[in-house]
């Protein structure tokens, strides 16, 4: 097997805060393969994002990439120098923010914002940034690209806009596309086609993504594998269409379980089913197993043994970091 | 607002103490056009360019005057610099001289001296149709004293506001992008100029000083640029935080491209807004000085100056001093109004929401 594309190994990231750093991402080691697309799934405040932005060196002010190494085609991104960081960023990896509204420059039209990237990493004039801008434009589904490329941002609707971003992210074809809950900022039917061109796109320029949501059943249906991320750690990984059959963790049944359903109406009387408690606090994450204060099947041991990751019923892709996993499962069924 | 820049630029056009044509015994000349400076020059070439940008937007009658301050800049150039009297006014000619003075006729800066030499005549002299508003008390042109005071205290404002834009603006810069212990002192230094009330630091200043216009524009420039830092300051702190600039980060720009594409150019608007603010600003404080007898130099009009000369006249002639003030009214006022014109234009989504609602003015 060839090596992967990424490879994200114990990643942590602190952000400075009183009284010492917070680890708002702990330890987290996942990889993708070239062309291939990884949900990443989980609450706010999980460290989704931080992780995101760590893969492009991009923390806001006072956070740090603490430990871990970032091997992408083989070279740690860690070592890199500032300027070798920059010149990868957008060429070779590039990200689409969740507010298409604030991701854009207002003062500047949509078609030059379009080509940025192509000015500054392929050294392209205004007049052939301006025209791959708007090939660009009308490849993300923009109606009359050459007219509205000269639209400024705030003359698009917000599915518009979020297109605008993916043309911006692809300009330069990179390797690996981060997604940061790309359509949790639009409406539900707008979702779905943003969702549909992400996938369309990956296929035909064979480029990896990395998809991060919320919304654990949105992302397993784009995606090939999926991670759940809670408090900081990676606690279930495996194959969509598995992970989604066959929750394991318990956290990750809990997400399941707490979506409405279409396809089942609920009883007189119930309730539909909600994860206790919320997201700890990062500054002080419960010992043992993170998840332990809110989880319906937490033993004694739970509160001081810290779960690794380990195989789903023997299976070599599917792992979950709880110790009745397998059991928990069982009797789910 | 245009209206007062265009006035002040043709004001040597409006009111000047030599004709503008003249046919002599030589043949023609152009003596008030000859004796354009490098200052008249460059308020022409203001409206020049003003001019042309209303040429870009379609506004063809409005952009008819500029073509002609280009038209006078071209004749500037052909004709020869012939300093002559304004005995030609009213005093004898040779036969076939002829002279065509500008409407006002009389420059700002020369007593009518046919009048004022006259028996029986009383200064300041009334409003009549040789002298629209009436002269002053050393018998000059009021209306000719106006047109080029407002030059002078447009200049002075908008000079002093440039500088102080400048100043301002890399001051911001630095402390807005580079932060740290350059941010720290910086501010500082910013916060101990603002304790002190403008007017009372330039004066102060202005005391070790030679007093000279140049002088005055540097002083009002120098301590004006505290305001315009500390915006541009606050604005880039503001604009770092945005996802947009992150965005621009994660396409890889450099942070040179960063400042100078997207945080200077989002900065800039609201500086600017307040830029106009500061031109009205510096004029008042021009106006005070030139009032206080420190500004310009007496024989060039200001329109603070113009105040202070018709103070002593203020019982027997109250328009000497009325109508200096009623313009000092109208400038500022105009320049604030067009400061808030600027900020809706450069936000694009208020001018959008306004196209919306039909375009008309609130």
């Amino acid at each position: 097997m060839s090596a992967p594309l990424l490879d994200v190994e114990g990643l942590r990231v602190e952000f400075a805060g009183e009284p010492g750093a917070v680890a708002a991402v702990d330890g987290v080691s996942f990889t993708i393969d070239e062309g291939q697309a990884l949900g990443l799934v989980g609450e706010s405040g999980c460290g989704k994002s931080a992780t995101a932005l760590a893969l492009l060196r991009l923390l806001p002010a006072g956070g740090r990439i603490a430990g871990g190494r970032l091997r992408f085609r083989g070279v740690d991104l860690l070592e890199l120098s500032n300027e070798e960081m920059r010149r990868r960023r957008g060429r070779e990896i590039a990200m689409v923010f969740q507010e298409p509204a604030a991701a854009l420059d207002p003062l500047f039209t949509i078609a030059d914002q379009v080509g940025e990237a192509l000015e500054v990493h392929e050294g392209a004039s205004r007049r052939e940034a301006r025209k791959a801008a708007i090939a660009l434009l009308e490849r993300v589904g923009i109606p009359e690209a050459a007219r509205r490329a000269d639209s400024y941002p705030h003359e698009l609707s917000g599915g518009m806009r979020q297109r605008v971003c993916i043309a911006m992210a692809l300009a330069c074809r990179p390797a690996l596309l981060l997604a940061d809950e790309p359509t949790t900022a639009l409406d539900v039917t707008v979702q779905a086609q943003i969702l549909e061109l992400l996938a369309e796109l990956r296929r035909e320029l064979g480029m990896a993504l990395l998809l991060i949501s919320h919304d654990l059943a949105l992302v397993g249906a784009s995606c090939d594998d999926l991670a759940v991320m809670y408090a900081g750690r990676i606690v279930e990984r495996g194959p969509a269409a598995r992970l989604l059959e066959r929750p394991a963790h318990p956290y990750t049944r809990g997400l399941l379980a707490s979506r409405p359903r279409l396809d089942r109406a609920l009883a007189a009387g119930e309730r539909l089913a909600a994860i206790p408690g919320t997201v700890p606090d990062p500054r002080a994450w419960p010992p043992g197993c993170r998840f332990h204060p809110r989880c319906p099947i937490a033993r004694e041991s739970c509160r001081s043994e810290v779960p690794a990751l380990a195989a789903v019923a023997s299976s070599a892709v599917h792992v979950a970091a709880c110790p009745y996993a397998d059991e928990a499962a069982g009797a789910a069924r | 607002m245009r209206a007062f820049v265009w006035l002040a630029a043709f004001a040597p056009f409006l009111a000047h103490r030599l004709p503008l044509a003249h046919r002599g015994a030589a043949g023609f000349d152009f003596p008030a056009i000859a004796a354009l400076d490098g200052e008249d020059l460059f308020w022409l070439a203001v409206v020049a360019v003003d001019g042309a940008w209303l040429i870009a937007r379609r506004a063809r009658l409005a952009a008819a005057l500029p073509l002609l301050a280009w038209l006078a800049v071209a004749l500037a150039a052909a004709a020869r610099p012939d300093e002559r009297t304004a005995k030609l006014r009213d005093g004898p000619r040779e036969p076939g001289e002829r002279a065509l003075f500008s409407p006002i006729g009389f420059g700002p800066e020369e007593s009518d001296w046919t009048l004022v030499m006259a028996p029986g005549v009383a200064l300041p002299l009334p409003p009549s149709s040789r002298h629209w508003l009436g002269s002053d008390g050393q018998g000059r042109d009021l209306l000719a004293r106006l047109l080029h005071g407002t030059r002078v205290s447009l200049g002075v404002g908008a000079a002093a506001t440039a500088i102080a834009l400048a100043v301002g603006l890399m001051v911001g810069l630095l402390c807005g992008t580079l932060r740290g212990a350059v941010d720290l002192v910086l501010m500082r230094v910013v916060e101990v100029l603002l304790c002190f009330p403008h007017l009372f630091l330039v004066l102060i200043v202005f005391a070790y000083l030679p007093h000279s216009r140049t002088t005055m524009i540097l002083l009002l420039g120098l301590v004006g640029w505290t305001t315009t830092a500390r915006l541009a300051r606050g604005e880039l702190l503001r604009l770092r935080d945005q996802e947009f600039v992150l965005a621009a980060r994660s396409l890889g720009a450099s942070p040179l491209r960063l400042a100078l594409r997207h945080l200077l150019p989002n900065a800039l608007a609201p500086v600017l807004v307040a830029a106009t603010f500061s031109v009205a600003g510096a004029m008042l404080a021009e106006f005070a000085l030139s009032w206080l007898g420190l500004g310009v130099a007496p024989p060039t009009p200001s329109l603070g100056r113009i105040l202070a000369e018709g103070q002593p006249l203020i019982a027997r002639a109250p328009f000497l001093s009325l109508a200096p003030g009623l313009l000092i009214f109208a400038v500022v006022t105009s320049f604030n109004a067009w400061g808030e014109a600027l900020r809706e234009a450069t936000t694009p989504e208020f001018s959008a929401s306004r196209q919306a609602a039909g375009g008309s003015a609130p």
